[in-house]
């Protein structure tokens, strides 16, 4: 089960060529069901910028997962606490007061969580507009299209840069901007877009990080809420005054407290967004690595694995 | 203090609140507490969780002169309320702290 979401990847070697960084990418990259094969350094090159384009199309789908389950546990993580806590609401007024005013709240912070995964599934376009790109018989309609995606990842950043969540203003969080040169492309129309965007494009996979460092933050405290009430309902209560304890009790003991070790790995989207901006500037600096990609792969597998731990004990989502 | 570090730190606050509150340690303490206390834990861990919400949704700007003004309250609170819920000595003395600091945020964002 653990593994069906997984993502690998497996390696075949690439030609020799003669030139620059790419010759020192002695093998090219695939994700599973991506058969890559190379010839001369155009096609090393279209290699490498469509495997940045699927490690950042399994980033992209990831990091869904994970602001999915930020969004489910802060619901989940409310719901609980208003259920525990409605009898201390004396009157139907102030019950409604009390839920209409966090509903509201919460949809808010799902809107938040919206624009994010919409900024992430943008930039995932422009990754796969630049492996388009990167093929010398690119159609020159293309730069057209990345400046279109372009433009509408410029329009979400602000809202986003200027948001809070859990006290922290993801605009504060940006990591500093990394210093590196455009190298030159035989496809002029890649080096040209490379040229014009690429800085902008590292501060929006910065901004990507951001969001989840600020993210990771609120989703641990609302799982923790969440598994801390359900293991007093679940398991220390029957196990203090039933009867009969359930026959699922030890199973549901279990998984509650492995999830809540696994609330602490949530951090890997941060990581994995941190390890497409590296290498992302490796990519436009031209040389971009095989350990570059397996560690993308790595931190989205620890990412999907977390959220896969902290799913199983948490039923109800 | 800047504002972003007093609001970073009283919504941080809430939250260590809001796990201590939903933790079995404190279930079993308010177990064992009179009914009208047990009834006053609940309402405080309300309160709680809407103040964190509410705050946690505001922009800093909108707020910065409320919790520049606030700030000694604040931060007195916040470390009042740390320091029982590190003890965790008695039920009625967590509440006073908690309903202390939930008054004191109240004066920057409309609560409940």
């Amino acid at each position: 089960m653990a593994n069906n979401h997984r993502i690998e990847w497996s390696r075949t070697r690439a030609p020799a060529c003669g030139r620059s960084h790419l010759c020192s990418l002695s093998s090219t990259l695939f994700l599973i069901g991506l058969l890559q094969i190379t010839s001369g350094c155009a096609a090393a090159r279209l290699t490498q910028f469509h495997n940045f384009a699927q490690a950042g199309t399994a980033y992209t789908k990831a990091s869904q997962a994970v602001l999915d389950e930020a969004g489910t546990a802060a619901i989940e993580a409310d719901s609980l606490i208003a259920q525990k806590g409605r009898d201390a609401l004396r009157t139907a007024d102030e019950r409604r007061q009390f839920i209409i005013g966090n509903n509201q709240e919460l949809r808010k912070r799902l809107v938040l969580l919206g624009d994010i995964g919409r900024h992430g599934r943008l930039l995932q376009s422009y990754f796969e507009t630049l492996a388009a790109l990167a093929d010398p018989k690119a159609p020159e309609t293309l730069g057209t299209a990345a400046q279109g995606v372009f433009d509408s990842i410029g329009a979400l950043s602000p809202a986003i840069k200027n948001a809070s969540l859990g006290g922290v203003k993801i605009g504060d969080r940006i990591p500093q901007a990394t210093n590196f040169v455009v190298q030159v492309f035989k496809a002029k129309a890649l080096e040209n877009e490379l040229k014009a965007r690429s800085k902008d494009i590292e501060r929006e996979i910065a901004l990507q990080e951001a969001a989840f460092t600020v993210i990771t933050s609120t989703l641990e405290t609302d799982l923790t809420v969440q598994l801390q009430l359900e293991e007093t309902e679940e398991v220390i209560e029957p196990f203090a005054v039933a009867k009969e304890l359930p026959k699922n009790w030890p199973a549901r003991r279990e998984e509650i407290l492995r999830a809540r070790v696994a609330v602490a790995s949530s951090r890997a989207a941060q990581e994995a967004a941190a390890k497409l901006r590296e290498s992302f500037v490796a990519l436009v600096e031209n040389r971009l690595s095989e350990p570059s990609i397996a560690g993308i792969i790595a931190a989205i597998n620890s990412m999907l694995n977390s959220i896969e731990a902290i799913k199983k004990a948490t039923p109800t989502q | 203090m800047d504002s972003a570090q007093i609001y970073s730190s009283t919504l941080e606050q809430l939250n260590k609140t809001v796990v201590r509150l939903t933790s079995p340690e404190w279930d079993a303490k308010v177990q064992g507490a009179p009914a009208e206390q047990r009834q006053d834990a609940l309402a405080e861990l309300l309160r709680v969780q809407h103040a964190r919400l509410v705050l946690a949704n505001e922009a800093l700007q909108d707020i910065a002169d409320k919790l520049k003004a606030n700030e000694q309250n604040l931060l007195d609170g916040q470390k009042a309320l740390q320091a029982e819920l590190d003890k965790l000595a008695t039920v009625e003395a967590v509440l006073k702290t908690i309903s202390s600091l939930i008054n004191v945020v109240a004066r920057i964002v409309p609560l409940i």
